[in-house]
């Protein structure tokens, strides 16, 4: 069964946060213009440094675990790379992105010597330093890309991308630059692999959230804003895919997903709960939940229509409605101030905490109620 | 002498590497062959080539957006009246978003270097969208 708690409650709410490779430190995003890190003090965290580059809001931020390096990007077109001095302070790299639209999401490659960045400008920014000039410069990914960018993950071969696109699709793309990558391995999703190779195009029934390949990097999941989790499994270019299996979900759609190994996915979002799901090429289904208080709210409703009835979701319409009739009649003051779920709103991301890539033993959440929660499966 | 050729200059192996491109043309192959002015030494040296390309749109996808380039590119093409013939020219990549010394080093190694290479026919691009099939055909016709 899957334990969690609460690592610390943050005064703003986090759309996105990333931790160091050692855990103990943390950066993430305000919905504002800075972006904060917390340090470990004790048992607790503590506010240890903000950045405040950016004019406007921080979108996304992330931490690249080797090289010990932060990126950032927001709404004012910019990136921003952070190294650490010697001496403890952060240096801030400006990364021209060249967009004319916000930055939306930002990922480092697995071997961190580039970075995607998704837009609200239909282009994928996939940036690299360019040790002649001295300065990080950025490629675009455009073609097919008909919308804003929601989510990029990076395949372990450092040269493909996942990108879940505003356009209902979710694509695979090479993003293999010359002066940086080696020629990639042929694999499932193709041999030749200049920059903008579209190798794959899936079908989503709304915006597509989240995406991540499996740790094998054979296997691309996407979370749609119609409740579904679909996983595609591809045979070989230009071929339709193997397989291609969507789970309908019976609740609020998804806004994250974090691979566990290669027949589990873990996945959260506008239910405030993490799921687990679990399956292979064959099929794959929602097994269970992961937040024990989820269940609590699911209890069968007698009242006057004389019907008993299942609610679900993390709080259910019956037991807000008698709080509010015992409020009114009886000046009950007993209310449900919090949610029976650990995340008392919108999870954003999720993050992998503990164990290697394929066999993921613990991973953090954090969302709009400003929660950073470590979670072991 | 030019001030060019005091100011540039290219080894003979590279020069090697030109003329090996120029004879072992297959001819029904497009290569592209990638060169780059170093900017201490101002030698120029070859940058990478790429093999079997399926059209000319790859090379555009394959440069930086922010460093000027030399493009040898042997082009596989029929001419007006049928025949095959591929033609070497050398695309002058000078991208909008270069600093302004590499310009300069890359605008005057230019003529240097089209003198020095024999190429003659120098297709000139400054965006990833000016490189397409449909300008190459027209500029070499």
């Amino acid at each position: 069964m899957a334990t969690s708690q609460v690592l610390h409650i943050l005064p703003k709410p986090s759309y996105e946060h990333a931790f160091n490779s050692q855990r103990t430190e943390f950066v993430t995003t305000t919905a504002t213009n800075q972006v904060e890190l917390y340090e470990q003090d004790g048992n607790g965290w503590k506010h240890a440094r903000t950045f405040s580059d950016h004019d406007k809001i921080v979108t996304c931020v992330d931490w690249a675990p080797k090289s010990n390096r932060i990126v950032t990007c927001s709404q004012d077109r910019n990136a921003y790379v952070y190294e650490k001095r010697p001496d403890g302070t952060w240096k801030q790299t400006l990364v021209l992105l060249r967009l004319n639209r916000a930055a939306t999401f930002v990922r480092w490659s697995p071997n961190e010597d580039k970075f995607a960045v998704g837009s609200g400008a239909r282009v994928i920014s996939v940036c690299y330093f360019e040790q002649e000039n001295d300065w990080w410069v950025s490629k675009h990914l455009k073609r097919p890309l008909r919308s804003t960018i929601l989510s990029l993950d990076w395949h372990p071969n450092n040269v493909l991308l996942a990108a879940g696109c505003a356009d209902r699709k979710a694509y695979v793309l090479s993003a293999y630059v010359r002066d940086v990558d080696a020629k990639p391995e042929a694999s499932v999703w193709g041999s030749r692999l200049p920059f903008n190779t579209v190798c794959a195009e899936y079908p989503s029934g709304g915006w597509v959230h989240a995406v991540g390949f499996s740790p094998s990097g054979n296997a691309l999941a996407y979370a749609g804003h119609d409740s579904s989790v679909t996983i595609a499994y591809p045979s070989a270019p230009e071929q339709p895919p193997r397989a291609l299996i969507t789970v309908k979900l019976s609740q609020l759609p998804l806004r994250s997903l974090l691979w566990a190994n290669e027949s589990a996915i873990v996945a959260a979002g506008y239910n405030y709960s993490p799921i687990l799901l679990q399956g292979n090429e064959s099929g794959w289904a929602h097994t269970r939940d992961l937040d024990a208080g989820t269940s609590k709210t699911s209890f069968t409703h007698t009242g006057n229509t004389g019907e008993g009835r299942e609610e679900e979701g993390p709080v259910s319409f019956t037991a807000l409605r008698s709080t509010f009739r015992n409020m009114d009649l009886k000046g009950s003051s007993q209310s449900i101030s919090s949610l029976p779920t650990v995340h008392q709103n919108m999870i954003a991301t999720l993050r992998p905490y503990a164990g290697t890539p394929g066999n993921i033993t613990a991973f953090t959440s954090s969302g709009t109620d400003g929660r950073v929660v470590l979670w072991t499966l | 002498m030019s001030s060019e050729a005091r100011m540039f200059t290219i080894s003979d192996t590279t020069m090697k590497e030109i003329d090996r491109f120029r004879l072992r043309l297959k001819k029904s192959v497009m290569y592209a062959f990638i060169l780059k002015v170093d900017k201490a030494t101002k030698e120029i040296v070859p940058d990478g080539e790429i093999m079997d390309l399926q059209s000319i749109e790859e090379v555009a996808d394959e440069l930086s957006e922010t460093n000027p380039r030399f493009i040898l590119v042997s082009y596989p093409t029929k001419t007006t009246d049928g025949r095959l013939s591929t033609p070497l020219f050398m695309i002058y990549w000078r991208p909008s978003a270069t600093p302004n010394d590499l310009s300069m080093i890359y605008a005057s190694a230019k003529v240097w270097f089209q003198d020095v290479s024999q190429v003659h026919k120098v297709f000139e691009a400054r965006d990833s969208e000016d490189i397409t099939s449909e300008a190459v055909d027209e500029f070499l016709h």
